[in-house]
């Protein structure tokens, strides 16, 4: 009985005698911000989801301090619409696109990938909506074709999901984020290259604190992320950072 | 409401798709009700339970398997490789595939029932009167258990206009191929083309109450948790 109350007072949040910050974050950017959020000081909730689905949830109410988008886009609407500080509407990172192509060996251009198979999958993340495939669909015009008739074009939910359509063997190559594959224990660095910026429209992400009662919490860790440590940080886990911060 | 041509490509995918695999599974799932309806083997809970599967699985867990399992490393991956057909992900025939898996319980448990309530007696009168057993199949348990195919028809088709999370991990969104219509309406809300979205939410909306109206007339007594005749 002892437990069950003790269970009970756990459950509904006893002890804690202040409401955690709770940040809304773009699935690209979620495992970057997970080990920044490690080093924050206060109690942070983060929620994930693609930048199209939180801006919805924002829009109709959601109580997040914070929004950490994969575009420009949704935090600016987001502004428009009044739900936004406008002041606050900033460049936080800059994705950059890398090439994952596991079966070729040393791995130093996308025509590799077209000399070791004829026609072969390449993974994107869905460029109608999702910030790195619009850069990997560029890319991919720049450097191979406009149509679809050298390669097999697949396009998934996000770029997650394109690293495991390559990872599982069903696509030959993808173009993924570079921050997904940089560092990882599982993936050689021969399997995967940065591809040069002046290639693909910038991946800008930006961040807007959100109007409501707890913006004061918002405001510290919005500070958090263009403090020099974290965006030095940023640039050790596969992000460009912006020349300039708020 | 307009309809844009790749709205009519998502819905034209989406009927074939759940026609071709309407038919396949009614083919499938009707020897397999047979032998769940009759059979006294202790295999009965064990095949059961594998059919039951999709209806608890969330569809990224079936989505996920399928997607390693077709796979080149994956043991249905291989095999279709041997075969010269290539890898099934990301084609129209790998959604097939899924969708057999995902929708089997939705035809197989109506058909099933449909046979467990006809039952035995009228077979074995039918066999006394000299009925062979193909005979007995086709001229009593089948005319009698009609309703059941029906249903299972409809349920089959509706669960795969309906597919989604297995679709997403799998299909890779290729127009005309992949891209159904399920997958289409999450593109248009993601895009934030929400007045797209809901024209075709409230279209599949529409479809999914009419075709249960129809279901729940067809059989009234049982869908609807009374007893069983």
């Amino acid at each position: 009985m002892r437990l069950l109350c003790l269970l009970f007072l756990c459950l509904t949040g006893w002890g804690v005698n202040a409401a955690p910050l709770r940040i809304a974050v773009a699935s690209n950017f979620y495992p970057t911000l997970q080990t920044l959020v490690a080093e924050y000081p206060f109690p942070v909730v983060l929620s994930h989801a693609s930048s199209g689905k939180l801006y919805a949830q924002i829009k109709q109410g959601a109580p997040f301090e914070l929004f950490l988008s994969a575009d420009m886009q949704k935090p600016r609407k987001l502004v428009e619409l009044g739900l936004a500080e406008p002041s606050s509407l900033a460049i936080y990172a800059r994705g950059q696109l890398a090439l994952f192509a596991p079966g070729i060996e040393r791995l130093t251009s996308l025509q590799q990938v077209f000399t070791a198979q004829q026609s072969p999958t390449i993974a994107i993340a869905n460029p109608r909506f999702a910030p790195y495939g619009v850069a990997a669909q560029s890319f991919l015009f720049k450097h191979a074709s406009k149509k679809s008739d050298i390669y097999k074009l697949v396009m998934a939910e996000n770029v997650s999901q394109a690293l495991l359509y390559v990872a599982s063997g069903n696509a030959d190559a993808g173009l993924v984020a570079y921050s997904q594959l940089i560092d990882k224990t599982d993936i050689p660095s021969s399997q995967f290259m940065l591809l040069p910026e002046t290639d693909y429209p910038a991946i800008e992400q930006g961040i807007v604190i959100l109007k409501n009662e707890n913006t004061e919490k918002g405001k510290q860790f919005y500070r958090f992320i263009f403090s020099a440590a974290t965006q030095s940080r940023l640039t050790k886990l596969g992000y460009l950072i912006p020349e300039s911060s708020p | 409401m307009t309809l844009t041509a790749a709205d009519m490509d998502a819905i034209w995918l989406t009927l074939k798709l759940a026609s071709i695999v309407t038919l396949i599974l009614l083919m499938i799932a009707t020897p397999l009700a047979l032998w769940l309806a009759f059979t006294r083997s202790r295999l009965r809970v064990w095949v059961s339970s594998f059919v039951a599967l999709p209806l608890v699985l969330p569809p990224t867990v079936l989505g996920f398997y399928l997607l390693i399992g077709m796979g080149p490393e994956g043991p249905l991956g291989q095999l279709t490789q041997t075969l010269g057909i290539g890898l099934l992900p990301f084609t129209f025939a790998g959604l097939v595939i899924a969708s057999l898996f995902y929708s089997l319980p939705f035809v197989v448990q109506p058909i099933q029932q449909a046979f467990e309530q006809v039952g035995q007696r009228p077979l074995e009168v039918a066999a006394i009167m000299g009925a062979s057993p193909m005979k007995r199949f086709f001229s009593v348990l089948l005319p009698l258990s009609m309703r059941g195919f029906l249903s299972a028809a409809i349920l089959g088709f509706a669960h795969t206009v309906g597919e989604f999370g297995v679709i997403l991990m799998i299909g890779g969104n290729i127009p005309s191929e992949t891209r159904v219509l399920s997958i289409h309406i999450y593109d248009q809300v993601e895009m934030l083309n929400y007045a797209q979205a809901h024209s075709l939410s409230a279209l599949l909306l529409l479809f999914s109450f009419f075709v249960l109206l129809i279901v729940y007339s067809l059989q009234p007594v049982r869908l609807t948790g009374g007893a069983r005749a």
